[in-house]
């Protein structure tokens, strides 16, 4: 009879080296299976970094828009460095605060402040029957001191108060616009009376140009450089002797009469402008203060990003 | 008593034969779906590396745009949050720079992905605006930085382990 009992402690090894090959070969597989899970999953949060990048620029871009509409709305309504500085800075405050709660929401925090404040001033004299001369009744005065750059200059003159003579070359008592170069140069604009309003413009060089009489008042535009739209001289824009910063300064301002405008880059006052003796709000000329830029610092951080940089607001200028 | 000496073969050559035929289709299965599972397995960790390069490739390309809308003065730093393992093994990143052989304008590199077991290599190429570093050699696979480091004469992308 057949010994059946000798082998019967080794009964189903071969099934169990079975099972444990198979259980090796369902894991190997289940870890495939979940590395591809995972990798699917992984798929769809990748948009993740995109969100916040978009996020990130769209709060820029926000910035550069509410800020650009804010300064031209302080522009129309204020005209005093200091008004518009501390407006301006209240207002990018407001707004930084409620950004702020709105980027809450979406995981991120954010925060706007104002660095600093690029000006332009408008000098105006409209009291047509006063002379040139500034608030405090001086005749020689500084009207623009180092500007980088003057954008406009309009006068309109009349005869009434003008020296009689027929040549001003000589620095003598008529009016005199002086502008001074970088390097000292030194383009003058002369108007006198010789006949009708007269106008000579001595270069940097030394050369001289003149136009008129043009009657009893001319309209100079000193920027465009015209005599009543039409006769045209070198302008110290144009003058290669002239270079900015540029400083305008008026001589015998009590000879000539008329209006004028001019408007120039810069904050041209060291504090407010009823401190300055050169400048009132009646009849003596007047400056009135825009804001041509503002440099803003913004931050916003999300749990992946952080994003921070000084961005420049130019009013009426975006780039969607 | 000649018939008492084969009683009971038939059960022996029966389990034999059961041990046989399951001895059989055990290593069968074995040895046909051991290369299959191992083929799966690296397809998946090969697609999963290509995934990780292109989610990579991506924060690259979105630190590069945030950077030109930040200018020179900004600051700007993205983590990019990947596993440390893929298919249980670990795997490594490295930064090769291509932009030598590219005529197209910008800077032009491959991301590769290296997994040791099974050992799959996968490259994804990313051009950027700026020129891109890794901290070093060789990258950890993990969450990893990117970040803009702004040089005298240049700015440039660094990425590393956090």
């Amino acid at each position: 009879m057949a010994d059946l009992t000798v082998n019967s402690d080794d009964r189903g090894q071969l099934i169990i080296v079975a099972a444990i090959g198979l259980a090796i070969l369902l894991t190997l597989m289940t870890v495939a299976l979940n590395t591809a899970v995972y990798g699917e999953i992984h798929v769809a949060q990748t948009d993740d970094s995109l969100n916040e990048e978009r996020s990130a620029l769209q709060y820029h871009h926000s910035l550069e828009r509410g800020g650009g509409g804010l300064i031209a709305s302080l522009n129309r309504e204020h005209d005093r460095y200091e008004t518009l500085n501390s407006e301006l800075e209240g207002a990018v405050v407001t707004w930084s605060n409620l950004s702020r709660s709105e980027q809450l929401r979406e995981g991120a925090t954010t925060n706007a402040t104002l660095e600093s404040v690029t000006y332009e001033s408008r000098i105006v004299h409209r009291n047509e029957s006063r002379t040139f001369v500034d608030r405090s009744e001086n005749t020689d005065w500084n009207v623009a001191a180092n500007v980088s750059d003057v954008r406009g200059f309009e006068a309109n003159v009349t005869e009434t108060d003008l020296v009689d003579t027929s040549d001003c070359t000589d620095n003598g008592s008529c009016f005199r616009l002086e502008v001074e170069g970088a390097e000292g140069n030194t383009w003058r604009l002369f108007v006198y009376d010789d006949g009708g309003v007269t106008v000579t413009v001595e270069l940097a060089s030394g050369a001289n140009e003149t136009y008129g009489p043009s009657g009893t008042s001319a309209k100079l535009n000193v920027t465009d450089g015209t005599v009543d739209g039409s006769e045209t001289f070198t302008t110290f824009l144009e003058d290669d002797g002239s270079e900015a910063p540029y400083t305008l300064r008026y001589a015998n301002a009590d000879t000539v009469s008329g209006t004028y405008e001019l408007t120039v880059d810069g904050k041209i006052v060291d504090g407010g402008i009823d401190d300055d003796e050169r400048y009132g709000v009646a009849d003596a000329p007047r400056i009135e203060a825009r804001i041509t830029a503002a440099a803003v610092r913004l931050r916003y951080r999300s749990p992946d990003l952080r994003y921070e940089t000084e961005t420049e607001i130019i009013p009426g200028e975006t780039d969607g | 008593m000649r018939q008492m000496d084969d009683r009971a073969v038939s059960t022996s050559v029966s389990y034999v034969l059961v041990l046989g035929i399951v001895a059989l289709l055990s290593s069968g299965l074995v040895v046909g779906f051991a290369p299959v599972v191992t083929d799966q397995q690296q397809e998946t960790v090969r697609s999963t590396m290509a995934v990780f390069g292109n989610d990579i490739a991506g924060s690259v390309d979105s630190v590069d745009r945030l950077v030109t809308k930040a200018g020179a003065n900004g600051t700007v730093e993205l983590s990019t949050r990947l596993p440390d393992r893929v298919g249980g093994s670990p795997y490594e990143i490295e930064l090769i720079n291509r932009t030598a052989e590219n005529g197209y304008p910008g800077y032009h590199y491959d991301i590769e992905l290296r997994s040791a077991d099974p050992e799959t290599t996968v490259r994804v190429r990313v051009r950027s605006r700026y020129p891109l570093e890794s901290e070093s050699n060789v990258l950890d696979g993990g969450t990893l930085q990117i970040e803009v480091v702004h040089e005298e004469s240049r700015s440039k992308l660094v990425i590393r382990n956090v």
